[in-house]
């Protein structure tokens, strides 16, 4: 019986030989790969699961990949594919502005600039890694899989860790797409011919490894193909005169053991600050550094041990180096599990590692001529100094070929986004790319994002969740570790609540905002605004746009909504203000007729545009606005809560209450009124129900926002371009109450009202039960005769005409003083709608 | 006609002149009295040279060896001699003589990026050289008369000026003696204006058709990889196998140096110089050598590295350097009292071996003989930390 291997896997599929080699014939092969793009969203759902369900101590799959390398090291694995450090590492090292930045969005460098950049994969990249270190391939994949690439791994027999670990990392991938960018490739340095096809047409070639394996693979390759190498490299602590202390040798002798020295920041050499002359002093350097490990002999057992190869090596070192002695050249100090290999000639020297320590007198004036051949071999230095030498110590170090300079006993602790040996790795696997336009319709935009669609897995996970009320929100702990930002959360519905922001999500949430801006109408180059949202009192309107604007590069004069109304005005006047940003209440009272600074406005005529937020505008108080004071546009600034932050914008096209969602920042629901399900129909009104895409505070998952809309089909693409859902906004929920077999809506009533009252007007409907029937009060607050405004609701409101003819409701209209109207405690907002029906049961 | 040397080494070094002046080179192995005399000619040679190398005395007196005579009286003693790396003749030149009398200065050819300089005397190269006479006419392979001149095909260095110190090169010519020449050819062309060598390809193939179409019958002398390179070219030609004249002769020896990436089996290449070459099993021989130890290991027809009476091998844990038994890997100690010019009289390589008793060979020899397992250590890294032998190609 014959059997075929197959040890390859090509997109999923173990094949053998024959099979990989007849598809490399295909001349298309490469291209074919290319067709799939693999977002980094998907790539993250698919890490987040693989953590949790199968890379957990004591699972199947932890079993079988800890019997391929050592536990510490899958721990270590483990710990590179924490979620939270692989977006920030993606971030720092593609310079993204923010955290949950898609790399491959391209966004407009400088608003109204009409550049867009942004990243693409580098394409298929290639992953030549020695046979002996195993996790190396599979994480050199996953850092090319970030940016979205390609990946063919040529592993070794040696490496049985790599492509058990894809393996089981694709099949946590239910869709199967993750599969489409792994092969793995199990080829022998031998079968050179059909290792030079399958790398030829790559994009990229990662090598890890020496020179020898660098040239190998530069020989493979034609001259276009990108070569990122990733040579072993050299590490060493340094102890000056000043710096040595009781624990210096101590410290040294953790970051020895650490990793027994196999982590390319290892030390291998102990420069003492010394003379070459002194051998007094550097004979005591090693015997303390021999004490140190004597130390750690009892306290830190080797993790692991040397191969007989490497015994080898360490043999031969010592040897040598005991001949060397003979000549005066040294000295060798041995334990059981340790070496100290002293040398009196400043040099470097390489170590055969596995707790073999070089110490040797480095004067700092020599440091540049003896480490500065080596320069390509160097990489971090722990140093053990005093704090007027650092400085000055770094720079000498970095000047000689150095990347890192950390201190002693801290030569592994690294950070999120540290460069790799002087390089960001994943811009060496990623293209920078742009596009530069004139056209009108993109200079209002900051993204070129095309694709909203959810992972369906994202989908169904949020799917899972029962949908959220603002109180079972209020009523979450917060999330104090993620907590820079506190702001009070409005109070339209009740006591006065915190809402809690990263800056990571705040400056997201803005950035997203201020997109909505821009395409409201905002434009940065021209336009000169007056922030005059409310300040202070942990409220967050002021500041949010104050960061708005800042993201725009839009001058802005930041005033706040003072009371001084008439400063405000001369102030507007004086710096020929044309845009304002605030709260229509507030504006309305700094445009009244019966202030001095409405007369101001009104003969200066200078503002053009508005932006508002915070409350609504009725379209009536716009129409006044643009007769009266000759303004051009008022828009919008963001529908948006403290709570969820943006939701929403209006681009040029959006009339009325219809608004582009904030696609990047929320996923949108819309369930039935009555029901927790989904509107079936496109047009059906209902609950919206948000869900934050990119949050790291609270975790809102279909939180019920309190607001009323409908899908607005505008087939796929809004006339503005954007691709992002839009919606209709039809007023609060709670604004919409059950009356008999109906669905009446307080936006209706301000609605009708509107058209036959004269100037402003408050309106609270209150509901109760009397005799059996709904009883519904209009208590009004403004200047309009009480018969004819009950007539015209009558008139013009059907689903009110039918309950109140069938006699099911009651209907009492009633002028009030406003101090009469109930208002919230926290905001002292007029409540729009009080039920008092379910008190009475 | 091939010359015997003639050379007085004076009172102090009797042992050593008599031991290495013993004609055959297998024979009496195992007999007492070869074995004093290889201890005797081992007291007199660590003599020699901690008399001579004040580095050589320091280190016996940090060994305790100070003392040789009581030190070294038994054959079990010799297990206990200090030793000295091959690799410390990289990094050091050690000289038990007087520059002047320096006749031969040798480098290794580099494997490493580390250079060997090794000095001779006249009298420890001549007789390294004697020695492989010896060996060469144990196996018949000296021929004398004219009318049975051969050709040379040698995979060495084409000499120029600069490496002439070259110890393969030097090697290799030196084998020329050993039979008329009627044509020789040199492989590794020595591109002057480069400063470099090329493989001729093309060269040696036209030359060994030649060789064959002549019935002249042909020495073949030099690396391995080269002589592998060459089969492989006529394999991927498609060349027409060749009918080498059964008298010829592959002795190869210097290992795969920067090839060992294509290296193949000795087995299997002594199966394709079969194939291609017409060659029979036991006319491919291949030799073991250093130049910090030049006794001369030739394989026998059974292709073993037999010890001949000259030197004495063990093999050594890595990791504890303790003598190993038969059979077992280890580092390869090498001994021999015939060097007077440095102190490399007792060498530790960097090559793993094993030792295997040579009666069950079944060649005729029966002193034991060694195999090479490769070179010991790692020559790249395991981890992202770099290796000795990595760092040192940057210098």
């Amino acid at each position: 019986m014959t059997m075929i291997s197959r040890k390859h896997w090509w997109q999923g599929v173990w094949v053998s030989d024959e099979e990989l080699e007849a598809k490399l014939q295909d001349p298309t092969w490469a291209r074919t790969l290319l067709e799939k793009k693999l977002p980094l969203s998907h790539l993250l759902q698919v890490l987040r699961k693989f953590k949790q369900s199968a890379l957990v101590k004591g699972s199947e799959v932890w079993n079988k990949l800890s019997a391929t390398i050592s536990e510490w090291e899958l721990c270590d694995v483990s710990a590179f594919l924490a979620e939270e450090a692989l977006l920030q590492k993606v971030k720092k090292e593609l310079g993204l502005n923010f955290l949950y930045d898609d790399p491959w969005v391209k966004r407009q460098a400088v608003s109204g600039s009409g550049i867009f950049e942004g990243w693409v994969p580098l394409g298929i990249v290639a992953h030549i890694t020695p046979g002996n270190v195993s996790s190396v391939g599979a994480l050199s994949v996953i850092e090319a899989l970030l940016v979205g690439n390609v990946n063919i791994l040529k592993c070794s027999h040696e490496d049985h860790f790599s492509p058990l670990f894809l393996e089981e990392l694709a099949k946590c991938d239910e869709s199967g797409l993750l599969s489409h960018f792994i092969l793995l490739v199990n080829l022998s340095s031998k079968e050179r011919e059909l290792l030079r096809k399958v790398v030829a047409p790559c994009d990229g070639v990662v090598v890890w490894g020496g020179e020898g394996a660098l040239l190998g693979v530069r020989e493979l390759v034609g001259a276009n193909t990108r070569i990122i190498p990733y040579g072993p490299k050299i590490s060493f602590s340094y102890v000056s005169r000043k710096g040595a202390c009781a624990t210096t040798y101590e410290k040294i002798a953790s970051d020895i053991t650490q990793y027994e020295q196999e982590a390319c920041s290892s030390p291998q050499i102990v420069f003492v600050e010394a003379k070459e002359s002194e051998r007094g002093l550097l004979l005591a350097a090693a015997k303390q550094m021999a004490a140190a490990l004597e130390v750690c002999e009892r306290t830190t057992p080797p993790r692991y041990h040397p191969s007989s190869n490497e015994w080898a090596e360490i043999t031969m070192a010592c040897e040598l180096h005991h001949l060397e002695s003979a000549l005066g050249m040294g000295e060798v100090l041995r334990g059981k599990g340790w070496r100290v290999l002293l040398s009196f000639k400043s040099e470097l020297r390489s170590s055969p590692l596995f707790r073999t320590i070089w110490v040797i007198p480095l004067e700092k004036s020599e440091i540049h001529g003896v480490l500065f051949p080596y320069r390509a071999y160097l990489q971090s230095a722990g140093v053990e100094v005093a704090p007027e030498e650092l400085s000055a110590l770094a720079h000498t170090l970095w000047s000689a070929g150095v990347t890192r300079v950390t201190e002693v006993g801290k030569m592994h602790e690294g950070y999120v986004g540290e460069a790799h040996d002087g390089e960001m790795a994943l811009t060496r696997v990623a293209k920078r790319v742009s596009l530069v336009t004139k056209q009108q319709a993109f200079l209002s935009r900051t993204t070129l994002r095309e694709d909203f669609a959810l992972e369906e897995e994202r989908a169904r996970e949020i799917r899972a969740h029962a949908p959220m009320s603002k109180a079972h929100f209020q009523q979450l702990p917060p999330v104090m570790e993620r907590v820079d930002l506190v702001f009070k959360s409005g109070g339209s519905s009740g006591d006065s609540k915190i809402s809690t922001f990263s800056y990571e999500d705040y400056h997201y949430q803005m950035y997203a905002a201020a997109g909505g801006l821009l395409a409201a109408g905002l434009k940065p180059q021209t336009d000169l605004v007056m922030n005059l949202f409310y300040a202070g009192g942990l409220y967050g309107g002021f500041l949010s746009f104050y960061t708005i604007l800042e993201f725009l590069r839009a001058r802005q004069l930041p005033m706040a909504a003072h009371q001084d109304f008439s400063m405000v005005a001369d102030t507007i006047i004086r710096f020929k203000i044309d845009t304002l940003v605030g709260m229509p209440s507030y504006l309305r009272k700094l445009f009244s007729s019966e202030e001095e600074s409405g007369r101001k406005l009104k003969a200066y005529a200078g503002v053009k545009k508005i932006f508002y937020g915070g409350e609504h505008f009725t379209p009536k108080q716009q129409q006044y606005f643009k007769e009266e004071f000759a303004l051009a546009l008022i828009r919008s600034a963001s529908y948006g809560s403290v709570d969820a932050g943006p939701l929403g914008y209006q681009c040029e096209y959006c009339e009325g209450g219809v608004h582009h969602l904030q696609a990047d920042l929320q996923y949108l629901e819309i369930f039935k009124l009555d029901q927790d399900l989904a509107v079936t129909e496109e047009s059906e009104v209902g609950r919206l129900l948000f869900t934050s895409l990119a949050r790291h505070g609270h975790k809102l998952i279909r939180y019920e926002i309190g607001d009323l809309g409908r899908w607005v089909s505008s087939d796929g693409r809004c006339k503005c371009g954007r691709t992002s859902p839009t919606f209709e906004l039809l007023g609060r929920y709670g604004d919409v109450f059950k009356c008999g077999g109906s669905y009446l809506n307080y936006e209706k009533f301000l609605m009708v009202l509107a058209d036959v009252v004269k100037g402003d007007f408050d309106l609270q409907l209150t509901l109760s039960s009397k005799e059996g029937c709904d009883h519904l009060l209009l208590a009004t607050v403004g200047n309009f005769s009480r018969e004819h405004y009950k007539e015209e609701l009558l008139q013009s409101y059907h689903d009110l005409r039918e309950v109140y003819v069938e006699g099911i409701l009651l209907l009492e209209v009633k002028a009030v003083a406003k101090s009469e109207l109930q208002t919230s405690s926290a905001s002292g907002k007029i409540l729009r709608v009080i039920d008092l029906r379910l008190l009475a049961c | 006609m091939v010359e015997r040397m003639r050379f007085e080494l004076g009172p102090s070094l009797a042992n050593v002149q008599h031991l290495c002046e013993r004609k055959h080179p297998y024979r009496d192995f195992y007999k007492q009295e070869l074995e004093e005399e290889f201890v005797a000619a081992m007291r007199e040679n660590l003599c020699w040279h901690q008399e001579r190398s004040p580095f050589f005395k320091a280190y016996l007196q940090r060994q305790g060896w100070s003392e040789v005579e009581k030190m070294l009286v038994t054959m079990e003693d010799l297990q206990r001699v200090p030793m000295v790396l091959a690799k410390f003749f990289k990094r050091h030149e050690m000289l038990s003589i007087p520059r002047e009398q320096v006749f031969l200065h040798l480098t290794s050819s580099g494997t490493m990026g580390e250079k060997s300089q090794v000095f001779f005397d006249e009298w420890s190269i001549k007789s390294a050289q004697q020695m492989v006479t010896n060996i060469f006419d144990y196996y018949g392979w000296i021929e004398n008369s004219s009318s049975k001149s051969v050709n040379y095909l040698l995979y060495t260095y084409e000499p120029t000026r600069d490496n002439a110190k070259l110890g393969t090169a030097y090697t290799d010519n030196f084998l020329c003696q050993y039979a008329p020449m009627n044509r020789g050819f040199t492989a590794l062309r020595a591109l002057i204006a480069h400063g470099n060598h090329r493989f001729d390809w093309s060269g040696t193939l036209r030359f060994l058709e030649e060789c064959a179409d002549s019935g002249v019958p042909v020495r073949i002398f030099g690396f391995p990889a080269f002589f592998y390179f060459t089969i492989k070219r006529m394999r991927e030609l498609a060349m027409r196998k060749l009918k080498l004249h059964p008298d010829s002769l592959v002795f190869l020896g210097g290992g795969w140096k920067g090839h060992q990436g294509e290296a193949i089996a000795k087995r299997e290449l002594y199966a394709l110089a079969e194939e291609w070459l017409g060659l029979r099993d036991e006319r491919l021989r291949d030799g073991f050598g250093s130049v910090e130890h030049c006794i001369p290991y030739i394989e026998c027809k059974h292709h073993q590295f037999h010890l001949p009476l000259w030197s004495r091998v063990f093999i050594r844990d890595v990791r504890t350097l303790e003598v190993l038994p038969y059979g077992e890997k280890g580092f390869l100690q090498l001994m021999s009292p015939y060097i007077t010019s440095m102190p490399a009289m007792n060498v530790l390589m960097s090559d793993l071996a094993s030792l295997h008793d040579g009666r069950g060979c079944g060649c005729g020899v029966e002193t034991p003989y060694f195999m090479v397992h490769g070179r010991a250590g790692v020559s790249s890294s395991r981890s992202c930390a770099i290796a000795a032998s990595e760092l040192l190609k940057g210098e």
